[in-house]
């Protein structure tokens, strides 16, 4: 594979950045047309990528690799891409939602429109960076600059309480990466061959330095998944955020713990997070409660949607590490992929349900479920997009959601019997979204309030998320097809099925 | 014909969409192409029926397993009757659906696109439900028993009458419980049959032999007997759910009372008694240790339920509450009748579930009937002789209630001997006195049916016409003639049950363990 | 051919009855006639049976999966049986044709009459129990159907005195019922018979494994099989709880009386002639196969002491409500319940028989009872309608004097009445004799006992017999009659003529008392005759023939003349003569008024019915409604709720002011911080940018640490 494929999915949106910077200071129309070009043609790659992955049934092993070109020399931090089954389907669902929220933003950002949009590809780009980067460093250095766009988001198009939001959103992550930077360096220091280059790492490293490294690991990756009780930013980065940057927040930034997780934990430091699976999985079952319970009692509707996410993202820690310590393949194949497909659809389905926020937000200029009302009647094209988001969130088995659920919940199963008791978490999401529809679609609308409907393209928009997981319900071999390979892969250099 | 069933199945899901946008356009006469659509799928279903007594389609569904279509001597009453019934009331909608949405919206745009919404929940609804008899993969049997939850809850939180908001959420809630705690029975034993019988984990219920005959491909004879015992708790607590039993059941009378009366003709007909089906498809057929654990308890479940749904109905003054709580009380029978341990008392309950679909169904239609012709008239005490007005209906009425209280020759009778005579030979096959006074007992209550559905028939169509209702006329054909045709197919089914049991009691021997 | 007879017979009924309301659109006369002509077709082809010697057995598969045929079975018992149901209901038919003239919703009649023709014959016909149950329950929801034929509910079609007519109230209930009402009633209460008989069938199938009679017959193993479990007894009763039900026998007999409600055609037909019956003919078609069934394992025939007693008491209990009885159909229904009483009594007897030959004798006087009863009931009945017709009122105490209004009806009724009364020569003295005969010569200790019941029985029912007829043709005419002849001069249409009835009506009723008095005048042939062709029946069953010859049993004899002697007179100074009047007595002494309204309130058994089962019921569902329903389940649902939210709102304070809390200090710290970068003019990205250096250089100073690292 001569053609440097992961580089340009790196290098085009941020390259494109900044021309899209450039033309918006031409004309604003300009800069937004353009990156939709951008954000298209990487769609487009990252199909290629990821379609010459399914069909070769290389889920496991790492393609499309560039590198190790040495970059500063002498410290082990090289060049390396490559892609797996985990890294080609964040980096599909990375490409879609960018799209999708270039659409979404046409409406929904009227300021600053040109740094908007270059912020938005330089997110895109170096998010697909952190997928595909093989060398811890590299994996950093990304993993940091993602930080950048997303702290300007938060603070400059955000709401009144923005400042507080960015801030609280930047010292946690920033503390927590650095925390999990000094676990790479001890990984680096304490290992031969000295090198951050993770298919070299592979089982070669010292249990005791697994055990300090996931402790630091888990302060990085835990504050993006988050686990509770790291995760008091979200909600206010959430609100705070306009609604495109809250699909990103969800969708991708989250989306980098449970990737750092799998691909770090479990690949690098097996053998501790085997021996200590359970706490892992206590966290994660404490943050799946946690959030359902915390969401159920939200007035504001964008906040109960974070709170969501953080249910979500809950199964992902679950599923991967029940799996990795699972005492079958065939659960431990459920558990990981399980984990994967989650947070693959839990990007499609909160994406749709932010979006709507936002233009719930935007039309009835409240977000606060007590005050809106009537909805079936005010805007009947927005309930039933709500509705059908909502069915999404509380993972019905409309969607994919539910797959990866109950696939996460028997992988717990098979670790210990009593997580069967997650069964009641999907009981919990469904009935605060059924109350909230209750509240605000079901009821009565009040007295000369007159909302504006969604119009057409937006509402297309919307239901474009929908799409994806509509598919992977009926064909879910899309995604584990190059998925599961991975998970037994782990599995088995984790010494399981032995 | 290419692959049947998934026509049968998926058409309907797949051409919702052009209904809604044809709704738009024609209001409420989508329903006929609606009707056109279920129509052309029943033919489907009865065409695969004469291919093969087991007929089905797998579809490789990797990781999954198979996702497979059967339509063998069990699922062939079922899937019949959703049709038939979903097919019939496609037509009764067009008027009463008309005149619903006319009292809520005024613009006829508004209205069609209403219309529209309408049919296309509804394709789906029914879709569902058949999906989920036909299924032969858990996981895909629990997706489409949700997706038939989904449709049903929108129809009655859109169309509804009364506090439809609160009455859908609690509709969801329950029973979408219930579901759930079904699923974690299912999950619980394929993982533990997988983990004890040390063969690779599958949700596959059948397997293709080589020799093209579908066999039992989960083995739960391994697992110990603790765990049957609490998966026999859970699936069982998960699907009375569903079947509105005892303690169970209060969503029931919200729901069906409040929802659109075609709605709740299908509801309370088809979709609760579902719960009997999957309670064979998946208790009696992968759990039988569970069903010998726990079938005496759940007879006598079924016998309070069958007596307390009876009660309640005497009670009732709003005529949709009454059908909902005899709704209640005919689904103990079927419980009681899967109970009985005896292959013909099981196959009973199957065609119980037939005899009461065709008969709750023509109850409810006439009395949306009456509500579309009185003017929203639900009270009974307001009613009364109005056989006089309508006289087609009170026949049909008559007819349904005859068939709930199991009179020959309709085949609530067929029914009704079925699951006595199974409960009887079963209590004596095991020489289990209690079980055969319990039978007793059961069949001494079925008086208390014919008390309130006579009682009912006299309040509702004999007795003195009130001034109010003089100038009620009988309804147009679209609702009528849907009635009567149900009624010559209970009748049809009751004088010749060998349409179904011929291949039915096979079918529901072989589950038994032959 | 022989083989489509029977089907012929009750097929074609039924396709009458679904026809009917297509030629209603043709034209009412059309639709009138053509119901009579299929009732006709059926009574022909009934008739053709009779000549062929051979049983007809014609079957096919209904359910085969379980091994089910339907079937018909002509034997000389459902011959028999068939062509008594068959004429009477043709006669009945032609008869309505004037009764029912100008009546609305005919269509809904003929439907119904013709209906229930065919599923009564299907009763007779069928050859197994669950088809016959078929029959049993099809004509059950005809007889709801056509009592409840007025279902608009007028004052005028009740049955029973409104308390404004001056009615009794018994415990403060009235005793007067609306169509519907008795319908429903009748509905019910015969659904609980079946219930029993439902069980009893269902069991005894678990153990033969067949419905069919003959099969039932041949190989009586099941038999020892049922009395091993204890079950035999049991069973047995259970079954004959269905005609309990049906026949209107203790304790299940209230509802015949109220039965009376539907118009007069229909009470002569089902109420009287023919459906009231079935119960009888059940008993007579699993008689012989329970009295081998009971000789198989011979036990005691417990089975038969409990029909006898139940036909003797239920027999005696009707007598002497008849006896007080103010609507002439009342009494009627009465006397029907009490005549079908006696015929249980003797099929009861017949099985209390020391030796199987004799099971023919009370086997026969059931029987022959039965179709006597039948003819002269039918007839009656036909006769009071149309009294009811001319007077335009059902009380006795409206009529009298009519016997030079209406001579004919006179005529014919005096003749069926003295067959009730048992007076030779007519028929309902030989059938009745026959009774008391195969009573007398049951082998039980109890066999004077229920003779003298019988007797009794007998005794009351000349006396109301006549009190009947009394009233209604003797005497004064009563004031209302006077007023109304008046009425009729005044201007001439009333809707009642006082005068004889049409053709139509008066022909069918007086073909069947001369019937009456034909069967009489040829008693013991017919009795003979017919006891042979049943003896050669019951040989199917292994019934040794005895070939006795007809022979009066003179105790019998005895006990019905006396009966005669007694009743006669006293019902003739009372009430032909009327010599003394009644209410005086009555009233004369407090014992016999309260002896009186005690028996006007049927002893009270209906009254207690209604407070047990129709008002305990209600209480009790009202009781659970209240308190379970709405009291603990409706909650449940919001009970969860509720908590669920309570606790999340917890979980949401929790995090409020826990984590938040914890996590707010750090935010102080971090805004102080940052607010010392911004001292030195760094924006946020630079502060944060120095921390990132700050990091490098960590690393930096870990490599110079070691520096084995940099060799390489």
């Amino acid at each position: 594979m001569d053609f440097p494929i992961l580089s340009l999915l790196i290098f085009i949106p941020i390259v494109g950045s900044i021309v899209v910077y450039l033309l918006g200071r031409v004309r604003e129309r300009l800069c937004e047309l353009a990156s939709l070009v951008i954000t298209v043609v990487v769609f487009a790659l990252s199909i290629y990528m990821y379609g010459s992955l399914l069909t070769s049934k290389e889920g496991a092993s790492f393609s499309f690799i560039e590198g190790p070109y040495s970059w500063l020399s002498g410290f082990g931090v090289d060049y390396y891409l490559g892609v797996d089954g985990l890294s080609a389907s964040l980096i599909l669902i990375s490409s879609i939602l960018s799209v999708l929220v270039v659409l979404g933003s046409w409406d929904l950002i009227t300021e600053k429109k040109p740094i908007y949009y270059f912020l938005i590809l330089l997110f895109e780009g170096s998010i697909i960076g952190v997928f595909c980067s093989l060398n811890l460093i590299l994996f950093y250095v990304f993993w940091e600059i993602v930080l950048i766009p997303m702290f300007f988001f938060i603070g400059v198009w955000g709401g009144p309480r923005r400042k507080y939001a960015a801030m609280k959103f930047l010292i946690f992550t920033y503390v927590g990466s650095v925390v999990m930077l000094l676990g790479f360096i001890l990984i680096y220091l304490f290992t031969t061959p000295n090198t951050f280059n993770i298919p070299e790492l592979v089982g070669k490293i010292p249990f005791w330095v697994q055990l300090l490294a996931s402790a630091a690991t888990f302060a990085g990756f835990g504050v993006k998944l988050p686990v509770v009780p790291l995760h008091t930013w979200l909600p206010d980065a959430h609100v705070e955020a306009p609604a495109p940057i809250s699909v990103f927040l969800a969708g991708l930034l989250l989306k980098m713990g449970g990737y750092g997780f799998v691909r770090v934990n479990l690949g690098l430091l097996a053998d501790a997070s085997r021996q200590y699976a359970w706490i892992f999985i206590a966290f994660g079952i404490l943050t799946m409660f946690y959030g359902a319970l915390v969401a159920m009692v939200q007035r504001d509707l964008k906040r109960m949607i974070a709170l969501t996410s953080i249910n979500h993202m809950g199964f992902v820690l679950l599923g991967s590490f029940a799996g990795i310590s699972a005492s079958t393949t065939q659960a431990a194949v459920y558990g990981i992929s399980g984990a994967v497909f989650q947070m693959f659809n839990h990007a499609a389905a909160i994406g749709i349900l932010f979006m709507l926020s936002g233009y719930i937000h935007e039309q009835a200029g409240t977000r606060n479920i007590d005050e809106l009302k009537g909805l079936r009647v005010g805007m009947p094209k927005t309930a039933l997009v709500l509705i059908l988001g909502s069915l999404a969130g509380m993972s019905v088995p409309m969607y994919s959601s539910f797959l990866s659920e109950w696939m996460v919940i028997l992988g717990a199963i098979s670790v210990n019997r009593w997580y069967a008791l997650t069964v009641l978490i999907p009981i919990l999401t469904v009935a605060y979204f059924l109350w909230m529809i209750k509240r605000t679609v079901l009821s009565p609308l009040p007295e000369h309030t007159h909302y504006h409907d969604l119009h057409n393209r937006a509402m297309v928009g919307l239901l474009l998320y929908l799409v994806p997981l509509f598919l992977l319900l009926i064909f879910p071999s899309l995604l584990l097809g190059i998925v599961d390979p991975l998970s037994l892969s782990l599995y088995q250099a984790a010494g399981g099925g032995r | 014909m290419i692959n049947p069933l998934l026509q049968a199945v998926f058409l309907p899901i797949v051409l919702s969409p052009i209904v809604y946008l044809v709704g738009r356009r024609i209001g409420s006469r989508v329903g006929w192409f609606s009707f056109a659509i279920l129509a052309y799928s029943t033919l489907l279903l009865i065409y695969s029926a004469s291919l093969s007594p087991d007929y089905f389609e797998l579809y490789s569904w990797q990781p999954f397993g198979v996702f497979g279509l059967r339509l063998d001597g069990l699922s062939l009453p079922f899937a019949i009757t959703i049709y038939l019934l979903s097919t019939v009331l496609a037509v009764y909608s067009i008027p009463y659906m008309k005149h619903r949405i006319e009292e809520e919206v005024k613009d006829q745009q508004a209205a069609n696109s209403k219309h529209g919404i309408y049919h296309l929940l509804y394709l789906v609804y029914a879709a569902g439900m058949l999906g989920t008899v036909l299924a032969t993969n858990l996981i895909q049997f629990y997706i489409f028993f949700e997706i038939m939850l989904i449709p049903s809850y929108l129809l009655i939180a859109e169309f509804g009458y009364g506090d439809r908001a609160k009455i859908s959420l609690m509709y969801f809630l329950w029973t979408h419980v219930g579901a759930l705690l079904l699923l974690a029975g299912i999950l619980t034993t394929a993982f533990l049959s997988s983990w004890y019988s040390g063969r690779a984990l599958t949700f596959d219920m059948v397997t293709l032999l080589p020799s093209g005959e579908l066999v039992k491909n989960i083995d739960t004879l391994s697992i110990p007997f603790g765990y049957i015992q609490a998966i026999a708790i859970l699936i069982t607590v998960g699907l009375f759910v569903k079947l509105a039993s005892f303690g169970l059941h209060i969503w029931l009378p919200y729901a069906h009372a409040e929802a659109p009366t075609p709605i709740s003709a299908l509801l309370s007909p088809a979709m609760i008694g579902i719960g009997g089906y999957a309670y064979l498809r998946i208790l009696l057929y992968l759990l039988p240790s569970a069903y010998e654990y726990i079938f005496f308890a759940i007879s006598i479940w079924g016998l309070v339920t069958i007596i307390y749904g009876g009660l309640m109905a005497l009670m009732q003054d709003d005529v949709k509450r009454l059908l909902a709580y005899s709704s209640v009380s005919q689904m103990g029978y079927i419980i009681f009748g899967v109970a009985s341990a005896y292959y013909i008392g099981v196959s009973g309950s199957v065609l119980q579930y037939v005899s009461h679909g065709t008969g709750k169904a023509i109850l409810f239609m006439t009395a949306g009937c009456i509500i579309l012709q009185a003017h929203g008239l639900r009270s009974i005490s307001k009613m009364g002789g109005l056989a006089r007005r309508l006289p087609i209906t009170a026949t049909a009425a008559l007819l349904g209630f005859l068939t709930i209280m199991g009179i020959p020759p309709t085949n609530g009778f067929q029914s009704e001997w079925m699951i006595f005579y199974g409960s009887f030979a079963g209590a004596i096959e095991r020489g289990d006195l209690a079980k055969l006074i319990i039978s007793g007992i059961a069949l001494f209550a079925t008086p208390l049916t014919a008390g309130y559905s006579l009682w009912t028939m006299k309040r509702i169509f004999f007795g003195r016409l009130p001034e109010n209702l003089h100038e009620v006329r009988e309804a147009p054909p679209t609702i009528t003639v849907p009635l009567l045709f149900l009624a010559v197919v209970g009748l049809l089914i009751g004088i010749y049950p060998t349409l179904f049991t011929e291949r039915l009691f096979p079918a529901v021997k072989i589950l038994l363990g032959g | 051919m022989n083989e489509a007879l029977p089907w012929l017979v009750w097929v074609l009924p039924i396709v009458g009855a679904i026809l009917t309301p297509i030629f209603a659109r043709i034209g009412d006369r059309v639709r009138d006639y053509l119901a009579v002509l299929f009732s006709l077709a059926s009574a022909v082809s009934a008739a053709l049976m009779i000549p062929s010697k051979e049983v007809i057995h014609s079957t096919f598969d209904w359910i085969p999966s379980i091994g089910l045929k339907a079937g018909v079975l002509a034997d000389p018992l459902s011959i028999a049986m068939a062509n008594v149901v068959a004429w009477i209901s043709f006669l009945i038919m032609v008869y309505s044709l004037g009764y029912m003239k100008g009546e609305p919703n005919l269509t809904r009649y003929w439907f119904f009459m013709n209906f229930f023709i065919g599923n009564m014959q299907l009763i007779v016909l069928s050859d197994n129990l669950l088809q016959l149950f078929f029959g049993w329950e099809g004509v059950g929801l005809c007889s709801y159907a056509l009592i409840g034929f007025w279902h608009s509910d007028e004052k005028k079609y009740w049955v029973g005195t409104p308390v404004e007519e001056g009615g009794r109230r018994a415990w403060g209930r009235e005793q007067a019922y609306s169509p519907s009402h008795a319908g429903m009633k009748a509905f019910i209460t015969t659904r609980v018979g079946d219930s029993a008989f439902l069980i009893g069938l269902l069991i005894l199938y678990t153990y033969s494994h067949t419905f069919s009679f003959t099969q039932l017959a041949e190989h009586t193993d099941w038999a020892s099989s049922l009395a091993s479990a204890g079950l035999l007894i049991p069973v047995t009763i259970l079954i004959f709880g269905g005609a309990v039900g049906k026949s209107a026998q203790f304790p299940l007999q209230e509802w015949l009386p109220d039965a009376m409600a539907g118009p007069t055609s229909v009470s002569a037909l089902i109420h009287a002639a023919t459906m009231v019956k079935a119960g009888v003919f059940l008993v007579a078609r699993v008689g012989p196969i329970f009295y081998n069934a009971f000789q198989a394992v011979n036990a005691a025939p417990l089975f038969f002491e409990v029909v006898a007693w139940i036909g003797a008491f239920t027999a005696f209990l009707a007598a002497t409500q008849a006896v007080v009885g103010r609507e002439i159909k009342k009494v009627l229904a009465y006397s029907t319940v009490s005549q079908i009483g006696y015929m249980m009594l003797a099929l009861g007897a017949a099985g209390l028989v020391s030796e199987g030959t004799a099971f023919a004798g009370g086997f026969t006087a059931a029987f022959f009872h039965l179709m006597s009863h039948a003819v002269f009931k039918a007839s009656l009945f036909m006769a009071a309608g149309a009294l009811i017709h001319a007077c335009g009122s059902k009380y006795l105490s409206d009529m009298g004097g009519l016997r030079s209004v209406m001579p004919i009806t006179f005529i014919s009724m005096l003749l069926a009445s003295a067959s009730l009364a048992g007076i030779p020569p007519l028929s309902g003295f030989w059938s009745k004799d026959a009774v008391l005969a195969a009573v007398w010569e049951a082998s039980t200790p109890y066999a004077p006992i229920l003779f003298a019941l019988a007797v009794v029985t007998a005794m009351l029912t000349v006396f109301y017999t006549f009190r009947m007829i009394g009233l209604a043709f003797f005497g004064e005419k009563s004031q209302y009659l006077k007023e109304l002849e008046h009425k009729h001069d005044s201007h001439s249409e009333a809707e009642h003529h006082l005068g004889e009835a049409p053709k139509v009506m008066w022909i069918p009723y007086t073909i069947l008392a001369v019937a009456s008095l034909a069967i009489g005048v040829a008693g013991p042939f017919v009795e003979t005759s017919l006891h042979e062709s049943l003896e050669h029946y019951l040989h199917e069953f292994g019934f040794e023939a005895a070939h006795k010859g007809f022979e009066i049993n003179p105790v019998a004899l005895g006990g019905s003349i006396a009966a005669l002697a007694i009743g006669l007179p006293i019902g003739y100074y009372i009430y032909i003569a009327r010599r003394a009047d009644p209410a005086k007595i009555v009233n004369s002494s407090s014992l016999l008024r309260a002896l009186y309204i005690f028996l006007e309130n049927r002893w009270y058994i209906n009254t207690l019915y209604y407070a047990i089962f129709v008002d305990g019921l209600a209480r009790f569902a009202r009781i659970v409604w209240r308190g379970l329903e709405l009291g603990v389940i409706d909650r449940w649902s919001d009970a969860t709720a509720l908590a669920s939210i309570v606790s999340s709102k917890a979980g949401n304070w929790f995090d409020k002011y826990i984590v938040d809390g914890f996590i707010n200090g750090l935010a102080y710290v971090s805004a102080l911080f940052s607010r010392v970068c911004r001292r030195i003019q760094t924006g946020v990205t630079q502060n944060y940018l120095l921390v990132f250096a700050i990091g490098v250089v960590v690393v930096l100073i870990i490599l110079v640490l070691n520096p084995s690292l940099l060799l390489r």
